[in-house]
């Protein structure tokens, strides 16, 4: 995401204009995740590794591309995206609903979705199945690439500028909304509104701190014991 | 997988089945958040914070989205887990 929003930032200097400096921070970001689904899926390499390689090689392209400077953007179209929205539903919440049911409609409704699914719960058997797994890892790590891209436009578009060096805690908090949502730490079991009420918790939660004056050295904190404790909780799923 | 299968859930009563609780932590946790820092700070459900709160988790829960796909790390794509 890191990527996406300083490809984002540089696009926007170069003179690129808003859409193409959209697409541009969603094509990166894209890419990374093709990156990690091809080594994971090819090279048959534990996806911890790969991510975690790619995290550092990301963060890292992303500081050498903005030469460690932020980039501030001004733009009205992006201030508007920010901070207008329907009653008290920003532009930002929409998106993210609607982004949320379509993601729901490929998971439960697709063939692509089972596939997803049944690799999750046995990669053997949905190859003896004749679903090719390899491919199916492709396709989920561009499309979690492809909404990395997304958050990195929202971010911007929040922030008014696109850092290099920003956003480390929404790498643990977006796993943990997903550890929290109940999606199986196994494979094979997820929703989509799990999640979503699982970032809303983390949410509400560093807000509600913040609000009693809690200092948010404690944030880190409390997200860690709760996110322990959901994982703790999801042994006892049926 | 296998070894919570073999986990006791003979009990047919929600409130004291895990089972239950698990499926439903998150919902139940943001409720009872919501509850708790309504009562410590009436300002917590005003129209204001609850607007900027879904603007904050906007961002987040479009990654959570994505990750979803994915699952978390060292879970469902870990090729060497049967």
């Amino acid at each position: 995401m890191t990527l996406g929003a300083v490809v984002f930032g540089q696009a926007y200097t170069l003179g690129w204009g808003l859409v193409a400096s959209c697409l541009a921070a969603v094509v990166a970001a894209g890419a990374a995740g093709v990156l990690n689904g091809v080594i994971i899926a090819k090279g048959r390499i534990t996806d911890f590794i790969v991510t975690l390689g790619m995290l550092s090689a990301a963060s890292g392209a992303a500081l050498i591309l903005a030469d460690g400077k932020p980039v501030t953007i001004v733009d009205t179209f992006l201030l508007k995206l920010a901070t207008g929205g329907i009653g008290i539903f920003g532009w930002p919440v929409i998106i993210a609903a609607v982004i949320a049911v379509a993601a729901h409609g490929l998971l439960f409704w697709t063939r692509f979705g089972t596939h997803v699914l049944a690799t999750g719960g046995s990669a053997e058997a949905a190859t003896a199945t004749g679903i090719s797994t390899a491919r199916v890892k492709i396709a989920v790590y561009t499309i979690a690439g492809l909404l990395a891209g997304v958050g990195a436009i929202l971010l911007v578009a929040r922030v008014g500028a696109a850092e290099p060096a920003s956003n480390t805690s929404f790498l643990l908090n977006s796993v943990a909304a997903v550890v929290l949502g109940g999606v199986s730490l196994l494979g094979g079991r997820a929703t989509i509104l799990g999640p979503v009420i699982g970032a809303l918790l983390l949410t509400a939660l560093t807000n509600g701190l913040t609000l009693l004056g809690v200092s948010q050295f404690y944030q880190p904190l409390a997200v860690g014991v709760v996110v322990v404790l959901a994982a703790l909780l999801t042994r006892f799923q049926k | 997988m296998t070894a919570t299968a073999v986990l006791p859930h003979k009990k047919t009563n929600r409130l004291t089945d895990l089972g239950f609780w698990a499926e439903w932590a998150a919902a139940v946790g943001l409720v009872l958040l919501v509850v708790v820092f309504q009562i410590l700070n009436p300002t917590f459900l005003s129209s204001g914070n609850v607007a900027s709160m879904l603007v904050a988790a906007a961002i987040l829960i479009v990654l959570a989205v994505g990750q979803t796909f994915v699952g978390p790390p060292g879970a469902s794509t870990c090729p060497s887990r049967p």
